[in-house]
């Protein structure tokens, strides 16, 4: 069983001006079974766009995400009931993403009754269940959602989502609105989640420390393309993309206050607009090796050593 | 354990009853109510249309509570007989117009597109003209019995509730977490009224308190301009409007019914304000 993703693109029409903007522009990755695929990639480079369309929150443009081997794209009216089972999502923000009127235990056996996941009797078993798991005692149920810490709220936000049974989790930054104390707690629970239930996840995030803590395979996103894809291993020690270079020198600990080298990779700019894309490599305006065929041509994702794929005709040579 | 349970199980009506202004509001209601049960069911001092010659213009004395007006009648009686018609008519208006308005706001809300569009642009024509006017205009091609009444005040206020669901329902329906309950694979009819509905809530419901206050000042502007109660009968309004040319020598006719415009639109404010305060948990001091 395996995700896969072939050549999806997205793109919003603004309504005011007519014009189009490139969201995604022909993603293709494969997560396998129980891997985690991390995602990582400056503000407004497509990277929650991916998730909302994997989640089927929103209709891809064109390309196709399948989870092994069925489609997820059709235009089945049940699309959400019929892919309840495989895939779930937990969004960045624990405030929003619980309902402030209903109560934790109800938010939870609520996916138990409408799916007849387990029997009436079970359900408030189940409930419990689901929040040990999570690490929660049991009397949280009766609390609403703004008695609860951020870290709390964000770990009931997990349990909903487990209760569906997905096999397929995507995380979108799930821990960047949370304090760095907590941060940690909520990236072991995942992880050991991921071990005992078999769960395959996305894992989005703009802080490389994290990608690196959960990621088996890493994919570096720069304007709706993956520019470079590879292990965590391949991406943080032997980055081959200027972007990804650019990416952890900005790191905290790899940008060392003062060291003129790391400094001097940094980005300078800011993203181009997404409606007028850059001719050639969407890159090319902010990177440091850019040469002048970079601006007519678009590089493709070629495979430089064994599963690490770099989009730079510099890296090719 | 058990007592803890029971701390964050209590429900609205508790912490309603710790704001001062949600009881003083409760208190002036449920007296308005009252008394125009009592108005209902007869019981009072007088026959409202009874004209007494013997006694026109009495000044307030323990015979006649609150004096008589020039033709002799019991203002007492006159009174609390307008409260409760001014009370029925404002009560069927506002059912009507919340009910139409707010499952019309929701839908278009949560819809959206052309179906959004339309109630919209309906509603802003509606809001183009003064609330009273358009009621007027009701009116004056409908009839003045007190449901064309209720159904002219029912129709200018129906777009103010279009406006009040449907604008939380734009915002909430953005909310994460609805789009997990869609992801989670729950029907739309069950997003609406489970997750969409109790969070949109509290502003309908204040606005349902404020709108029945409007609503009786509307009546009795209607019945004050001789467009909806008509003579003898007793309304608020009507009553305002016959002490007009009393007032300076008569000042009772003027002041009681006044008065209880007066306590009956405070007393609707005030539970609104209580409301407000009740029905949202994170605005509870617990």
């Amino acid at each position: 069983m395996s995700l896969k993703i072939a050549d999806v693109r997205k793109q919003y029409k603004i309504q005011a001006t007519g014009s189009l903007i490139n969201a995604l522009n022909g993603i293709s990755v494969t997560v396998e079974k129980g891997q985690t695929l991390g995602i990582v990639g400056e503000s407004g480079c497509g990277k929650s766009t991916l998730a909302r369309l994997i989640s089927g929150l929103e209709r891809t443009t064109s390309g196709d995400i399948s989870w092994s081997d069925q489609a997820m794209t059709d235009k089945a009216r049940n699309l959400f009931r019929a892919r309840r089972s495989v895939v779930q999502l937990v969004f960045q923000d624990p405030y929003s993403s619980l309902n402030p009127r209903q109560k934790i235990g109800e938010s939870i056996s609520e996916i138990l009754e409408v799916h007849k996941l387990v029997p009436a009797k079970a359900i408030d078993a189940r409930v419990t269940e689901l929040l040990t798991i999570v690490g929660l005692a049991d009397d949280l149920k009766h609390r609403y959602p703004h008695q609860l810490s951020g870290g709390q709220r964000q770990r009931v936000s997990i349990a909903r989502a487990l209760a569906a049974e997905p096999q397929l989790l995507i995380l979108d930054e799930p821990v960047s609105a949370l304090d760095v104390s907590v941060r940690a707690e909520v990236m072991n629970l995942l992880i050991d989640l991921r071990e005992k239930f078999g769960l395959t996840y996305i894992f989005i995030s703009h802080d490389l420390a994290m990608i690196r803590y959960i990621s088996d395979v890493i994919a570096v996103m720069y304007l709706g393309k993956i520019v470079e894809f590879g292990t965590w291993e391949q991406i943080i020690d032997r980055p081959q993309h200027p972007y990804t270079q650019a990416l952890i020198a900005a790191m905290p600990d790899h940008s060392i206050i003062g060291n003129p080298e790391t400094l001097s990779k940094t980005l300078k700019g800011e993203v181009p607009d997404p409606a007028h894309l850059p001719t050639g490599c969407s890159f090319h305006v902010r990177c440091p090796k850019a040469v002048a065929s970079c601006m007519v041509t678009g590089p493709e994702l070629i495979e430089i050593s064994p599963n690490h794929l770099v989009a730079c005709t510099e890296v090719e040579r | 354990m058990a007592k803890k349970k029971e701390v964050s199980q209590r429900g609205a009506i508790h912490y309603y009853l710790q704001s001062t202004s949600g009881i003083v509001g409760a208190v002036l209601l449920l007296f308005m109510i009252v008394v125009s049960i009592c108005a209902a069911m007869g019981w009072l001092p007088h026959n409202p249309l009874d004209q007494n010659v013997d006694n026109l213009l009495h000044a307030p004395s323990s015979k006649f509570w609150f004096g008589t007006d020039d033709f002799g009648r019991d203002v007492f009686s006159r009174t609390l007989d307008g409260m409760r018609r001014s009370l029925t008519v404002s009560i069927t208006a506002v059912s009507l117009a919340a009910i139409v308005g707010i499952t019309l706001g929701i839908l278009g809300g949560y819809l959206g597109k052309w179906f959004d569009m339309v109630i919209t642009r309906v509603s802003d024509v509606f809001f183009a003209f003064p609330a009273i006017l358009l009621a007027l205009a009701i009116v004056a091609s409908l009839g003045n019995a007190w449901y064309e009444t209720s159904l002219a005040i029912a129709i200018v206020y129906t777009p103010i509730f279009i406006r009040v669901a449907r604008g939380p329902v734009l915002s909430v329906k953005e909310m994460d977490y609805i789009k997990v309950s869609r992801i989670l694979g729950f029907s739309s009819p069950r997003i609406l009224i489970k997750h969409i509905l109790p969070n949109v809530f509290a502003p309908i419901v204040v606005q349902i308190a404020l709108s029945l206050s409007w609503a009786i000042l509307t009546e009795s502007g209607l019945s004050f301009l001789g467009l909806g109660t008509q003579p003898p009968n007793a309304s608020l309004g009507l009553m305002v409007s016959d002490a007009q040319p009393l007032a300076a020598f008569a000042w009772w006719t003027l002041v009681f019914p006044s008065l209880f415009i007066t306590i009956v639109v405070v007393g609707l404010n005030l539970v609104g304000d209580g409301l407000r305060d009740a029905l949202d948990p994170a605005r509870r001091s617990s």
